[in-house]
C-alpha cells in the first residue's frame, strides 16, 4: 500500500464555508429535512426486509426423529431405500460424521436418479456436505447428460436448501413435495 | 447468472447488447438498469430488495449532502450513511461469522441465522461508499437522476466480481457515451479472452488444485504443484471475469479501469498489490489508508495503519478467520519489505526477486483457500516437508505429466508476451483475429456444454 502523490484536486462541488452568505437559489434546510424523512422511511423498510429474510432462512430446532417420521410418509419416499452410513458414503463420497442427525434415501434402480438427503449439523459439517451434494450432482450429470434426458432434467432441477442447522437435498419427481414436508417440520 | 454460462453468453448478453445498441440514447441507462436487475434477480431474487435499498439510500444521501448547509450536518449525514452501509454489509455478510466466533469463544448461545451471502454485496457497497464520500469531499456533484445512479450501482458487467468502479470515473459516461462498431469488436474480443481464461484455463487448473488438496497424502512436490495450480487458477478465474467486465463495459460504451497488470511478474509484494485487484487496493488506499495518515506518519503509526488496512482487506474477501490471517500475512510482508528487506530486494536480479515474490504469494493462497485451520496447517506443513509423504511420489509424477502443458501454457499467459505477440499478429492479418477468437469461443462453448466443473472463486465476495 503506497501513498498516491499529493495532488491538489480542486473540489468540483465544495462544501459551503462556515458563515458564508447563502446565495439565491442555494439549498435550504427544508429539502434536507425531507431527505432525512425519506431515509428514516428507508431504514424502517430495511428493518422489515431484514426480519422477513431472517424469518425465511431460519429453522426451528426440532427433534430429528420428527423429520424422519415426516419424510418417511411423504409421497414417493416409500419406493426408495433408506441408506445406512456406507450407502451415504458411497453416494455422496463424504461421511455423515459430525451430523447431529441425518437421513438418506435412494433407489436401487440404475436409471432412477431419485435421492433424498437431510442433515443437521454445525456450519462446517453442512459446508462439507453441501460441497459433497454439488459433487454428487456433477457426477450424476456427467453420467446421464449424454443419454438420460429425463434423468438430466431431474438432476438439473435438484432442490438444495440450507435452513438454520439443516441441509436438504432432493432429486426426483416429488422433490418439491419432499421440500414442502421438510419446511413444514422446521417452521 | 454467471458470465461463464451458456444462458448468459447466448441469450442474455446478445439481447441486452442489441437493445442497448438500437435504443435511443436517453433510454440506454433505463435498458441497462432493467437488464442489470434481471441479471441479479436471476440468481438472487430475494436480495434484489437489499440492492434496491442500497440504491435508494445512497441516492438520497447524495442529495442530502448537497442540501445540507452546516458542515456539522454534512459530517453527520456522511457518518450516518457510511454506518448504515457498513451495518448492512456487516449483517448480511459477517453476522454469522461474528456470532459463531463469539459463541465459540465465550460459550454464548447467540442466535445464528446463517443467511446466504448476497452476491456482489461487497462490490456494490464499496461503490456506494465511494460515491457518498466523494460527494461529501466535494470531488463530484451528486447524481440527480435516480435511473442513472441506479445504473451505476447495479451495472451487471461489474456487479458480481468488480472491478470496483468509482462514480467519479464514469460520471460523464453515464450521461454521454457511445460505442462504435470498432469498440464493440474490441469489447467482444476482450470478453472472449476473459471467458477463455476462466473456462479453458482456470477451470482445468482448478481440477488439478482440488485433486491435490483432497489427496489423503501429499509429497512436498505434490503440495507445491497443487498450490501453484491454485495460484494460477485464482488469477485466471478472477482476471478472466475482470476482462469480461471490461469488455462488456466497452461494448456498452464505458471505459472501466484495468484491474490486473500481470501480477505474477511483480518483483516485490508491494508491487504485487499494485498489479493485483487494482480497484480494491485503490479503494482501500483512497478511503482508509490515506485518511488514517498513510505513510506520512511515524513508523509505529504506519505499521498500525498497514495492519488495519490489511486486516480489513482480508476480511473483505470473506467472513472467515483465514481471510483475516491472509490479510495480516500481507501486512507482515509489507512491513518487513518496507522496513527491513526492501533495499536488499531492490538489488536482487529481477528473476530472483520475482521468484521470491511468487513463493510468498503462493504460500498466501494456501492460507486464502483453506477456511479450516487444521487443513491449512497440514498443507503448509507439506510445503515445508513436515508431515509430507516424501519429497516426490508417483501421484506427483502422474499429475505433472498430465498437466505440464496446461501449467506451462498458463505460466506463459501470466506475462504480457503472448498477448503482445497476438496483437501484433492479428494487427498484421485481421482475418486471423476472427479465426482465433471464433475458435476460442467455440472451444469455450464446447467446454461449457460438456464440462460440469465451473466454479467461481470470487462469488463469496
Amino acid at each position: 500500500m503506497t501513498d498516491r502523490p499529493a495532488t491538489a484536486r480542486r473540489p468540483v462541488h465544495a462544501a459551503p464555508r462556515r458563515g458564508a452568505r447563502r446565495a439565491p437559489g442555494r439549498p435550504t434546510a427544508a429539502p434536507e429535512r425531507r431527505y432525512a424523512l425519506i431515509k428514516w422511511a428507508l431504514l424502517v423498510a430495511l428493518l422489515a426486509y431484514a426480519v422477513l429474510v431472517v424469518g425465511a432462512n431460519s429453522a426451528r430446532d426440532v427433534d430429528f426423529a420428527e423429520i424422519q417420521r415426516a419424510m418417511a410418509t411423504s409421497p414417493g419416499v416409500g419406493n426408495l431405500n433408506a441408506l445406512d452410513e456406507n450407502g451415504f458414503q458411497e453416494r455422496m463420497d463424504a461421511s455423515p460424521e459430525g451430523c447431529e442427525g441425518w437421513l438418506m434415501y435412494g433407489s436401487d434402480e440404475i436409471m432412477d436418479v431419485s435421492e433424498l438427503m437431510i442433515a443437521k449439523g454445525d456450519e462446517a459439517t453442512l459446508d462439507r456436505l453441501e460441497d459433497a451434494v454439488q459433487g454428487r450432482l456433477e457426477a450424476q450429470l456427467a453420467v446421464f447428460r449424454s443419454y438420460g434426458v429425463n434423468q438430466k432434467d431431474l438432476l438439473e432441477g435438484a432442490t438444495v436448501l440450507r435452513r438454520g442447522d439443516y441441509l436438504f437435498y432432493a432429486v426426483g419427481e416429488a422433490a418439491d413435495q419432499w421440500a414442502d414436508a421438510f419446511l413444514a417440520c422446521i417452521r | 447468472m454467471v458470465f461463464s454460462s451458456l444462458h448468459f453468453l447466448y441469450i442474455f448478453l446478445p439481447l441486452v447488447m442489441l437493445a442497448h445498441l438500437i435504443a435511443p440514447r436517453r433510454w440506454r441507462n433505463g435498458i441497462l438498469l432493467a437488464a442489470s436487475l434481471w441479471f441479479y434477480a436471476w440468481g438472487e431474487p430475494v436480495y434484489l430488495g437489499l440492492m434496491l435499498f442500497s440504491v435508494a439510500w445512497n441516492y438520497v444521501t447524495g442529495l442530502q449532502l448537497n442540501a445540507a448547509v452546516r458542515p456539522s450536518r454534512r459530517r453527520a449525514t456522511l457518518v450516518g450513511a457510511v454506518a448504515v452501509n457498513l451495518a448492512v454489509l456487516g449483517f448480511f455478510k459477517y453476522y454469522g461469522f461474528l456470532v459463531a466466533t463469539l459463541n465459540g469463544l465465550f460459550g454464548l448461545r447467540l442466535p445464528d441465522y446463517r443467511l446466504p451471502l448476497p452476491i456482489g454485496i461487497s462490490f456494490y457497497t464499496f461503490q456506494a461508499l465511494s460515491y457518498v464520500i466523494d460527494v461529501y469531499r466535494g470531488q463530484t456533484p451528486p447524481q440527480r437522476s435516480l435511473v442513472d445512479f441506479a445504473t451505476y450501482i447495479t451495472m451487471f458487467p461489474q456487479l458480481v466480481a468488480g472491478p470496483i468502479v468509482k462514480y467519479a470515473d464514469i460520471r460523464e459516461q453515464l450521461h454521454r457515451r457511445s460505442a462504435s462498431l470498432a469498440q464493440i469488436g474490441q469489447g467482444l474480443e476482450r470478453v472472449i479472452l476473459g471467458l477463455s481464461k476462466k473456462v479453458l484455463l482456470a477451470n482445468n487448473l482448478g481440477l488439478l488444485a482440488d485433486a491435490m488438496r483432497s489427496a489423503p497424502k501429499l509429497s512436498v512436490l505434490s503440495a507445491w504443484l497443487g498450490a501453484a495450480a491454485y495460484a494460477l487458477q485464482i488469477y485466471f478465474d478472477f482476471s478472466g471475469y475482470s476482462d469480461m467486465a471490461i469488455g462488456m463495459g466497452r461494448m456498452l460504451g464505458f471505459t472501466f479501469a484495468e484491474n490486473f497488470d500481470h501480477p505474477y511478474r511483480a518483483r516485490s509484494v508491494t508491487e504485487f498489490w499494485r498489479r493485483w485487484h487494482i480497484s480494491l487496493s485503490g479503494w482501500f488506499r483512497d478511503y482508509v489508508y490515506i485518511p488514517l495518515g498513510g505513510n506520512r506518519v511515524g513508523p509505529g503509526r504506519h505499521i498500525l495503519n498497514l495492519l488495519i488496512v490489511w486486516l480489513l482487506t482480508g476480511l473483505w474477501h470473506g467472513a472467515s478467520w483465514n481471510f483475516a490471517l491472509w490479510g495480516l500475512y500481507y501486512a507482515a510482508l509489507l512491513i518487513v519489505e518496507k522496513y527491513l528487506t526492501g533495499r536488499v530486494l531492490g538489488k536482487l536480479p529481477a528473476g530472483a526477486a520475482r521468484f521470491c515474490t511468487l513463493l510468498l504469494v503462493t504460500v498466501g493462497w494456501v492460507i486464502f483457500s483453506n477456511t479450516d485451520f487444521g487443513a491449512m496447517g497440514r498443507y503448509l506443513g507439506c510445503l515445508a516437508g513436515i508431515g509430507a509423504d516424501g519429497f516426490a511420489d508417483a501421484a506427483f509424477l502422474y499429475a505433472l505429466r498430465s498437466n505440464i502443458l496446461l501449467m506451462a501454457f498458463a505460466a506463459l499467459c501470466c506475462g504480457p508476451g503472448l498477448r503482445k505477440w497476438q496483437i501484433r499478429l492479428t494487427g498484421r492479418w485481421p482475418a486471423l483475429a476472427l479465426v482465433l477468437f471464433a475458435a476460442l469461443l467455440i472451444a469455450c462453448t464446447a467446454y461449457l456444454v460438456h464440462g460440469s466443473y465451473n466454479p467461481f472463486l470470487y462469488f463469496r465476495f
